[in-house]
């Protein structure tokens, strides 16, 4: 997993918790506590996901609220890191659409190949019909709650309202989760002319 | 300040460059890295990165997309190529700007040349057409270059390596450049020779392949000669099989006709029944033969049993002949015309005919003789002679023959049996026919007014198979007696023998006709066929003329006068008239008296001569 996910975990725990806080979780994950996640390298998947599950039990959120305090903080660095990403698209729906080359110049970072189509190949989103997107993710790490948090995150972020909806999810023995993401604003619009 | 752990901006971007500097070999497969805890810095790795990314990725779909497209392009080849090995036709492209011509493997072998370069000259492609055809093609080319027509049509001769010239057909289009000028005219070449020289039905070469090959050797002044060869009894053959055709009959004379040893032959089909065969001279004199030896040859092959339908089945034929070293021949259709014209003596003599100069004088006296036969004709400028008849006993006029002649101011008199087949070689026996019988109307019309007034009398005219085929024959002499106000018992038709034979049942219908509106039927030469008799029995007829050649010395011959005396008895009894032709001598008149009541034609009581002097001498013989 690229290096700003846990940058950006740490960061919020740090901001949350202080210092203190944050040594508990690397601890309980097992991770060395000195350590320094760069924006433009890979880890160890099974890494980002103890640090997530310690970050949980640490703090005493439940996992949703984990998230959607993770998801506020990643935009918010993302938003300082690449803020051309953010103005290029009119709404959330247009940011939406580009989430997966996004995802991709991340993973830009990566040396080898084959880690880069691994990053590449988690992501595709595709327009159904004018404010009707579809989503599939594909990874093992199943980080579909984190998906779906990020997304109401940019929605807000744009002032806009979605709904999303989850079809067939890998936590349900799908080979990968499908997300509806529905802009009900825009379907009226649509629909009314 | 940076230090060696902390590297500043300015150093992280110098590093990105001088890895970028690998690019200058179009080698986008490289990572930047930066050693830098600053994010700044590390974004921008990530973003240069992120655009080589995007750099290999459009790369490798261009790669691919390429790839697709060769892929695309070498499937469509193959399939054009499978279409044009279908057609069998051959490709050509003409590059007008670099006057440049690619020829596919196919055009080469069409023309059974070697594929040994791989672009030509258009020059090179005239070259092979046939001298007489290139003007059409380069006219053809002009006016698609012009813009004057859409395609390219045209059809030519080219010369093959081993079989001589063979027909093409040439279709192309023309690619324009921006200033709408041709730059680009590509099209395909069909071998259409199957078409244009050979017969459909046998797979032989026609008569267009045979004149096109005499055209070029007299062209290229090369001797040639040609053998016409008529094969009398193919229906008889196949009849006579169970499951012959044609189709299975021309091969096998087709192989008869081009095996002779040491020379190569062409056979041409010509027609159902008639064959030429081409060779040049100069393989008789390699191989020692003479024309007569290869028309032996061929006879002697046709002669051969072996392989037809029916074991003893043997190719009756005649051989007609012409070399053209032996005359003075620059045109092929006068080699062509001396063969047919060889052709039709051997016929008639029923012998090999090899045409020499003398044929020509023949010829030519023939040719004179038909031209001015049918000048004449249209001129209305013919007159029969009228031989008389008289009554043996009695000598009283009975009638004429009006008898055909062609005199001539300068062939002179032209004998019926010099003129007769000529104009049944020629078609002109219905209009002969015809000419003959209307001069007769009139001399009867003239003579029943005049000089004999008040004396009964026909005249008899000889008519033709021809004349008899025409479904409206007796509604015509009818029509003509009627408009020239000539009683019909005024007229007598001669028929022959073997003018019945050839439609019988149509003749009859005819003569019925005429014979129940008055008109009276005459059965001429009887005596000289086989079936004489058995017209008797069919056919109304009035009068039955006894052939000269049972008269002539019929007193010195009992076996004649038997046959004349058994005659006269039946045509008695058939209450038929008697005419006896060619008498000559007293003897021979006085025999027949003896005989009974019969009609006298010969020079003995008249000659055949023009109305004027025949009916002066009839006048002279009165008193």
């Amino acid at each position: 997993m690229i290096g700003i996910i846990q940058q950006v975990l740490l960061e919020l725990l740090e901001e949350k918790g202080g210092e203190e806080l944050k040594q508990r979780v690397l601890k309980r994950a097992h991770v060395d506590p000195s350590v320094n996640y760069r924006i433009d390298k890979n880890y160890s998947d099974d890494e980002c996901l103890r640090l997530i599950a310690a970050s949980v039990e640490e703090t005493g959120f439940t996992e949703s609220e984990v998230y959607a305090l993770y998801a506020s903080a990643f935009l918010k660095k993302a938003q300082a890191l690449f803020p051309r990403f953010f103005e290029i698209a009119d709404d959330s729906e247009g940011f939406l659409l580009r989430q997966a080359r996004i995802h991709a110049v991340m993973a830009s970072g990566l040396k080898q190949q084959e880690e880069r189509q691994h990053v590449n190949d988690k992501f595709s989103a595709s327009p159904i019909e004018p404010g009707k997107v579809r989503v599939i993710y594909r990874s093992p790490n199943g980080l579909c709650r984190l998906y779906q948090a990020l997304a109401f995150e940019v929605a807000s972020l744009y002032g806009d309202e979605i709904e999303f909806d989850e079809p067939c999810c890998m936590h349900k023995g799908a080979v990968h989760c499908e997300f509806i993401i529905t802009w009900p604003n825009k379907r009226q619009e649509v629909v009314h002319g | 300040m940076a230090d060696t752990h902390h590297p500043s901006l300015r150093q992280v971007i110098t590093q990105i460059a001088d890895q970028l500097c690998d690019t200058i070999d179009n080698n986008f497969d490289i990572h930047v890295s930066v050693d830098t805890q600053d994010t700044e810095g590390q974004k921008l790795a990530l973003l240069v990165n992120f655009l080589l990314e995007n750099v290999r990725r459009s790369l490798t779909d261009m790669q691919s997309l390429n790839e697709q497209l060769e892929d695309k392009v070498k499937e469509r080849t193959s399939l054009l190529d499978l279409i044009l090995a279908g057609s069998n036709d051959g490709v050509w492209i003409w590059d007008i700007a670099k006057d440049e011509l690619t020829l596919s493997g196919r055009w080469y072998s069409m023309l059974e040349l070697p594929h040994d370069a791989n672009t030509q000259s258009p020059e090179f492609w005239y070259q092979q057409i046939h001298p007489a055809d290139r003007e059409r093609f380069s006219n053809a080319i002009r006016r698609l270059r012009k813009g004057e027509s859409e395609h390219l049509n045209v059809e030519y001769r080219v010369k093959t390596t081993r079989h001589g010239y063979r027909w093409m057909l040439c279709r192309g289009v023309c690619q324009k450049d921006n200033q709408q000028q041709c730059s680009i005219v590509a099209g395909t070449q069909t071998d259409i020779s199957a078409m244009r020289i050979f017969d459909q039905e046998s797979g032989m070469p026609n008569e267009r392949y045979l004149r096109e090959r005499v055209e070029d050797a007299l062209d290229e002044q090369q001797p040639l000669f040609l053998i016409y060869v008529t094969v009398e009894n193919i229906d008889a053959i196949l009849n006579a099989s169970e499951h012959a055709s044609n189709a299975r009959l021309y091969p096998v004379i087709q192989e008869r006709l081009n095996q002779v040893n040491g020379v190569h032959l062409v056979a041409s089909k010509l027609s159902a029944i008639t064959f030429a065969v081409m060779g040049f001279e100069s393989e008789l004199t390699q191989s020692g033969l003479t024309i007569e030896d290869v028309c032996q040859q061929i006879r002697d092959n046709c002669a051969n049993t072996h392989n037809t339908f029916k074991e003893d089945a043997r190719f009756e034929v005649a051989v007609g002949a012409v070399a053209s070293s032996m005359l003075k021949v620059d045109q092929s259709q006068q080699l062509i015309n001396y063969a047919w014209s060889a052709l039709r003596r051997a016929r008639q003599l029923g012998q090999t005919c090899i045409f020499t100069e003398t044929h020509i004088t023949q010829d030519s006296r023939r040719i004179r003789v038909e031209q001015e036969l049918r000048r004449s004709l249209m001129q209305n400028a013919l007159a029969p002679d009228y031989q008389a008849i008289y009554a043996g006993k009695t000598k009283q006029l009975i009638g004429f023959e009006a008898l055909a002649r062609f005199r001539h101011p300068e062939l002179g008199i032209v004998s019926p049996g010099e003129f007769i087949p000529i104009a049944e070689d020629s078609g002109l026996m219905r209009e002969l026919g015809y000419a003959i019988l209307d001069r007769t109307i009139e001399t009867i019309q003239t003579w029943q007014s005049n000089a004999l007034r008040n004396h009964p009398f026909y005249i008899a005219v000889n008519v033709s198979a021809i004349q008899l085929e025409d479904l409206y024959f007796a509604d015509n002499v009818l029509a003509k007696l009627e408009g020239a106000g000539v009683d019909p018992q005024r007229l007598k038709l001669e028929v022959t023998e073997s003018t019945l034979v050839e439609s019988f049942k149509s003749a009859a219908l005819q003569l019925d006709k005429l014979r129940q509106n008055g008109v009276r039927i005459a059965l001429d030469d009887f005596g000289t066929g086989y079936s004489s008799l058995s017209y008797l029995r069919s056919l109304s007829i009035d009068t039955l003329k006894i052939d000269r050649s049972f008269v002539a010395k019929l007193h010195e011959n009992e076996q004649k006068a038997a046959i004349i005396k058994t005659v006269y008895e039946l045509a008695t009894q058939l209450k038929l008239s008697v005419v006896a032709e060619g008498v000559e001598e007293v003897e021979e008149l006085n025999f027949l008296n003896n005989i009974g009541d019969m009609a006298i034609q010969g020079f003995l009581l008249a000659r055949p001569m023009p109305a004027e002097q025949a009916i002066a001498q009839v006048s002279q013989h009165h008193n």
